[in-house]
């Protein structure tokens, strides 16, 4: 993964495409990790690469490579969809402002979310958590990020983040061994040395 | 589980659109050539150099991590009897900002101050822009959430996420009113740290402060612009907002 250094991509209408083509299938298993409908998926792609876009100015290469901080920004543009959605559904009660798939790219989406099942359902049991024990637990072991990434995606010290994520798997462990759903055990929530 | 290294491979339809709209709005965030530059406005719709306006963000919602969003906005129409603006605390301690037209820009800034933001509010005529020296914008991380704002059929809806601001910061909000009838505003929203100065206007290609012309608003958040209608808009000229 090249950081977006070389040619800022968010001034640079060829260093953005180059550095979309090399991350746009991440950043769509990351938001099919967290919801369930294609449509509501590529929206929330959309908007993770905007925010990428507004927020490149403000990247450092010396703070964790480009993936980390793309998912730094795409955890925050999730979870914040997710809760204005649920304001919205409490309003209206309704979803709107669904984005029209094509056959090919429909096929690729489900075909997405059909091998981020187990993770969708593991993401769904992160409530009860605290936020920050959540947001190392599900950079970790959700997505796959080394503890030394997901730190830096979110901005706290590696010690930090191995402090936060001992907590979230006591949790986690006591909560998916109360669990019958062999889904749920059999993803491996990865040991501290993982940094 | 970690995808990160997924090879490429071409891009499918919703892939390629979405790409043709994003290097759009990166067009739009592009340093101006100085052999053709037109006078540059903050967070207005840019047009090219025949006029046409540059193709202006149609997502929903916009959300960064960065201490300065700025982007083109559109205003609900037709709502000249509705509520300027609505400001709502959320359980989960959000605060929710609508605008519907651009106006009252002072009691906007009292209504958020009552939420327990600190903030400051400038709705500032076309060609213009507040001084950018009067504050320093923040270094933010992702950790503390994120400053968003879509457009909504109400207007325009800005959420600002339980402590994203520290007790040192001000989310400082500026608007261009125009009387263009695309209905299109440009907006933009920066969380400052320390001491925000009064907005000094200066035109919008010219920042320095003493630009011939630069004058000061009088009062806060109560701009000339004030007495804009649902219909507000940008001038459709100029280049992206500076950052």
């Amino acid at each position: 993964m090249k950081p977006p250094t070389s040619a800022p991509i968010g001034r640079d209408p060829d260093a953005f495409e180059a550095f979309y083509r090399e991350h746009v299938e991440a950043v769509q298993r990351f938001v099919t990790r967290r919801v369930g409908d294609p449509h509501e998926a590529a929206d929330l792609t959309a908007d993770v690469f905007v925010a990428v876009i507004e927020a490149a100015d403000d990247y450092r290469p010396d703070r964790g490579p480009a993936i980390a901080w793309v998912y730094g920004i795409a955890r925050n543009v999730v979870a914040m969809h997710l809760r204005r959605r649920g304001r919205e559904l409490r309003a209206v009660g309704r979803l709107g402002g669904r984005r029209v798939l094509e056959a090919d790219a429909l096929e690729r989406a489900t075909e997405r979310l059909d091998a981020a099942r187990e993770a969708r359902a593991l993401y769904a049991r992160l409530d009860g958590l605290s936020e920050a024990e959540r947001g190392v637990f599900e950079l970790v072991a959700v997505d796959g990020l080394s503890l030394a990434d997901a730190a830096a995606a979110l901005g706290v010290q590696p010690v930090t983040a191995r402090v936060r994520l001992h907590r979230a798997r006591q949790a986690m462990r006591q909560r998916i061994g109360e669990s019958a759903s062999p889904a749920l055990s059999s993803l491996t929530v990865p040991q501290e040395a993982s940094s | 589980m970690n995808t990160t290294d997924t090879p490429q491979r071409p891009l499918d339809s919703f892939e390629s659109a979405l790409l043709t709209d994003l290097r759009a709005v990166v067009a739009t965030r592009a340093p101006a050539d100085p052999a053709t530059a037109a006078p540059t406005t903050p967070g207005t719709a840019p047009t090219t150099s025949g006029g046409r306006r540059r193709p202006v963000l149609r997502w929903a919602a916009v959300a960064a991590a960065a201490a300065v969003l700025a982007t083109a906005l559109q205003l609900a129409p037709g709502r000249g009897t509705s509520p300027a603006y609505a400001v709502t605390g959320e359980p989960d301690g959000d605060v929710v900002v609508t605008v519907t037209r651009l106006e009252d820009g002072s009691g906007l800034q009292e209504a958020l101050r009552a939420k327990g933001i600190n903030a400051r509010v400038d709705y500032v005529p076309d060609a213009k822009m507040c001084d950018p020296t009067r504050l320093t914008p923040a270094t933010l991380t992702s950790e503390r959430g994120l400053m968003s704002v879509a457009m909504t059929p109400q207007g325009t809806t800005f959420t600002i996420p339980r402590g994203l601001l520290t007790t040192t910061q001000t989310l400082v909000l500026e608007a261009m009113v125009t009387a263009d009838p695309s209905n299109t505003v440009g907006l933009r929203a920066t969380i400052a740290q320390g001491p925000v100065g009064a907005c000094r206007l200066v035109a919008a290609d010219d920042p320095g402060p003493d630009a011939p012309g630069a004058r000061t608003l009088t009062g806060d958040g109560q701009g000339p612009g004030g007495q804009g209608s649902g219909s507000a808009s940008s001038s459709g000229s100029g280049s992206p907002a500076r950052r």
